[in-house]
Order: structure tokens, then sequence, then C-alpha cells
């Protein structure tokens, strides 16, 4: 067989750009930023834990949470699978693609080997859509490649059977019933929810605002863990490309919120998210030049208390904005929507 | 963010950005990468001296060969032996010099299959240069008019040998 005729569109991130081609191509209209807000995809969490050689820290929700949440605020159902056995995977992903089903796997990315060497990371959380197979290789329609790509099958077999931390699993994806008509308002009401809950409520110092004053407090301790200047230099710059590179539609996924506020305030008919919305783009880009700051003070090398204080109260300033804005949000959703 | 204000010229990396059109909706902008487009110099560089460094050490036999190329695939003690199935408390002995000696056979097939190389990479460093000349693995019935030939010599690491390609005199 050939390829499923399929509308491949780049996304700015890999679950939800996985979740939205594949409603797409089953019939349903819907834009990548509804899915992500329904699913109430943005997130903040800062994490130090023994197991880790560095602090990291995560702009988005934990891996299949959108997609979890987005089917459970809609109705929608998908049909999904893990495997201990390579082989049979991969029979029951091609019986699959011979009837015509394009199916969402989860794979580690560094072993997509059509994009560039220096941006294949070990990450065993990406998300593509196999589209098609032929002889040897698959087809492959990836959120962050402008084009459909291949993959050959001992590539993708490698991929889906990585181990390590949130080991894929030969884990996969297709949506199986989707309501003839969604309330899209009270699966947009559900997801404005889960968002604030995540960024003020969780009751962990580490996750949501709290998370990101945390990071302010701990910037300064980084070059502790760090074996080299290179490594620091490495890991600063590595704010910016989670931030603004490593899909998150730029502004650690504050851009892709705002265009999610500014399409609830048509579907709600309120003017007052639509201000929001604006208000949460000038957020996105108060997170961009905490991405410009880091690349600066990396390329620089200038790893002093005082010029890494400059990035963590930046991100004071920030957890300051998203607590105002989130606590507005809250009084919007109790009062008007 | 403006539109206008996002784009990036970097043609080998592009993604996907969220911004400000021009009729004030916020709709998908496709761009070259920020970092890429940018700072990839810089991480070249970086890459460049962790590998200058890491070699140098192995051909000293500081470190063993499991360490060095889990440094340059990124990835950590925990990730390695979850990747392995091989237990952390091995995963940290493999990964000095003394631990090497005594890694199985069929353990160090384990690591090789993780860390994407050969297994005969473990015990020699590969060193190439560019030489139209010359191609790596391919028309060896024409190799004997070319300039270079390859030689094995060994390092102070007793488990190490260099590969590297020598260019005959003209």
């Amino acid at each position: 067989m050939t390829q499923i005729p399929f509308r491949h569109i780049m996304a700015a991130h890999c679950e939800s750009g996985t979740v939205t081609a594949l409603l797409n191509h089953h019939g349903l209209n819907i834009t990548e930023p509804m899915v992500f807000g329904i699913a109430s995809g943005i997130f903040f969490a800062y994490f130090k834990t023994p197991m880790m050689d560095f602090p990291m820290f995560a702009v988005r929700s934990m891996p299949g949470q959108v997609r979890i949440k987005f089917a459970k605020r809609t109705g929608v159902k998908f049909k999904t699978k893990k495997y201990r056995n390579p082989a049979k995977a991969e029979k029951e992903l091609n019986d699959l693609l011979d009837h015509n089903q394009p199916v969402a796997v989860q794979v580690d990315f560094f072993y997509m080997n059509y994009f560039p060497p220096w941006f294949r990371i070990h990450v065993n959380v990406h998300f593509i859509t196999i589209i098609g197979r032929e002889g040897n290789k698959y087809y492959v329609s990836d959120s962050y490649h402008p084009q459909i790509a291949e993959i050959d099958r001992e590539a993708l077999t490698k991929s889906r059977f990585a181990g390590g931390s949130m080991a894929p699993k030969g884990f996969m994806f297709y949506p199986v019933h989707i309501p003839d008509k969604i309330d899209l308002g009270k699966a947009i009401k559900d997801g404005l929810k889960g968002t604030i809950y995540n960024m003020l409520k969780i009751p962990l110092p580490f996750v949501g605002v709290k998370g990101i004053r945390r990071f302010a407090d701990k910037i300064v301790d980084w070059p502790g863990y760090a074996r080299d200047e290179d490594m620091l230099a490495d890991r600063i710059f590595k704010i910016t490309v989670f931030l603004e590179d490593q899909g998150t539609g730029g502004g650690g996924f504050r851009f892709l919120y705002a265009s999610f506020l500014q399409e609830a305030s048509k579907v709600l008919n309120n003017p007052r998210l639509n201000d929001m919305s604006r208000e949460m783009m000038g957020i996105g880009d108060s997170w961009r030049e905490i991405s410009l700051a880091a690349a600066r003070i990396a390329k620089q090398r200038d790893f002093s208390r005082e010029r890494l204080m400059e990035i963590g109260n930046m991100l004071y300033g920030r957890a300051d904005m998203e607590e105002r804005f989130f606590t507005n949000l809250k009084k919007e959703l109790i009062n008007h929507i | 963010m403006k539109e206008k204000d996002l784009l990036v010229n970097c043609p080998e990396h592009q993604l996907i950005l969220y911004a400000e059109k021009n009729d004030g909706t916020y709709g998908p902008v496709q761009t070259g990468a920020y970092t890429a487009g940018n700072h990839i110099s810089e991480h070249y560089k970086i890459v460049g001296n962790l590998n200058k460094s890491l070699i140098e050490r192995l051909q000293n036999g500081e470190i063993s060969p499991i360490y060095y190329y889990m440094m340059i695939e990124d990835l950590s003690v925990s990730e390695l032996a979850g990747r392995t199935r091989i237990s952390k408390i091995c995963v940290k002995k493999h990964i000095t010099p003394e631990g090497f000696k005594k890694v199985s056979i069929s353990k160090l097939k384990r690591y090789a299959d993780v860390l994407n190389i050969p297994l005969a990479n473990m015990f020699q460093i590969i060193h190439t240069i560019e030489d139209r000349n010359w191609d790596i693995g391919y028309q060896e019935d024409i190799g004997s008019s070319k300039s270079s030939s390859i030689s094995q010599v060994n390092t102070k690491n007793q488990f190490l040998v260099e590969t590297k390609v020598i260019q005959k005199l003209k």
C-alpha cells in the first residue's frame, strides 16, 4: 500500500497537533489552540529530584493529558493500546494502516531521523501520526516537520520501544467516536476551570504559579549542578529552547493559549475573554524576554549570581502576572461565563 | 507578539509559532527556530568541547567507552539504566574504566544497542577525514589507487584502539 490521503499540517506542539490532525481527518473541524485550551494544556512545573542530574522545568501538562482531558470534556473517544511485544505492535499498526486508519504513536524523538542531528534528543514523549507504509518504510505526519516524512521500520520500532523514563511501550491511539454535536461552550468552561486549578490551586510548591517562583528562587543554584561552564551554558540555552523552539508555539505556550482565549471569546460570545487573550499575549511576550535574556547570558558566559538573578527577577515578575491573570480568569468564569 | 517580530531565517529548522496577524487575530506562523537560527554555532562549540575532552579522557583510560557515549547522547545514569534494563548500581560501575573490564559481552551489546553504535565501537575511536579520493566502505577494488589507507594504533587504554585514515605521501 502507499499513503492514506491525510492533510498534513505543521503544529506548535506534537500532542495537540497530532490530536487535531486526527480529528480533522475524521471530519471534526477544530483548531490546535482549541484542543490545547479545552485540555488545559498550559502549565508550569519546576523539578529537581535525587534521580536528576540537573533541574528541569515544564510549561505544559503531563504528556498524554491533552488527549485524555480533551476526550473527557468533549465526548470524543480514542482507542488506545500499549504493547510488550514489538512484533505484535507492528502487525496491528500495519493492519490499521491497511484499513486506511491513520494511527498516532508515541516515540523517542531521537530516532526521527528526518530531522537534523543537532535537533534530535532522547525524549520519549513525542507523538507522530503514521499515515501509510511501503516496503520497509513508513510515512509520517509529524507536527514539527514541514512535509510528510519517511522513517524506516527499524528506526520506528526502536523509537516505539525505547526504554527509560516515560517509555512509549508501543503506545498508539486513534479516534473511534466523535459525537454528532459537541457542546463546545461547556468543554471550554471545563478547560478554563482545569487550567485555573493547575496554575493556582494544586497544593504542591513546585507547580503552577508557585512553580514559577520556585524556579526564580533556585536558578542561582544552577552553577552548583553543572560539571563545567559548557554544561551550564548548554542548560541555560535550554531555557530558550524549552520556551521557544521545542514545540510550544512561542513564549512557553502562552501565545497558543492566547489564541485559544480569542477563539473561546467568540464561541462564548464574551468580549472580556478577548481582552484577556490580549493580556495573555502580553504575558507570552514577557516570557519571550526571558528566553532572549537566557540566550544572551549563555552566549556571554557570565554566570555570576547577579546575572542569574536577572532571570530570577524576571521569573518573579511572570509569576505575579500569571497569578493576577488566572485569578481574574477565575472571577470571570464564576461571574460571566 | 506580532507576526513580523517572530520571523527567523532558519530553513533547516522550521516550526510553528502563534502570533498576532495584521488583522488582529491570532494564528499560526511558520518560521525558523530562534535558537537554531541565532545560536547554532554555540551549540556546536559546546558539543565539540565536550567531545574533545571526553576523547582525551577515554584515550588515557580515565573513563569507560560507555560513559563516553552516554555523555554524547546526553543520557543520565538513571536513563541509561532504564533503557538498557541494567541496574543503576551496575551502570554506575560500568561507566568507570575498572568496571568496564568486567562487563559481559551480552550486556555490552545491550549498551551498544541503546547507544546506537556497533559493538566494535566500544573498543575503537574512529577518526575520519574529508577526502574526495577515498570513500569509507565503498569501492574497495580501486582502493590501491587512492591516496589514503586505514591504520589502527593502540592507546594508553588497553581496551581501545584508534582507527584512523593515514594519507599517503604523494
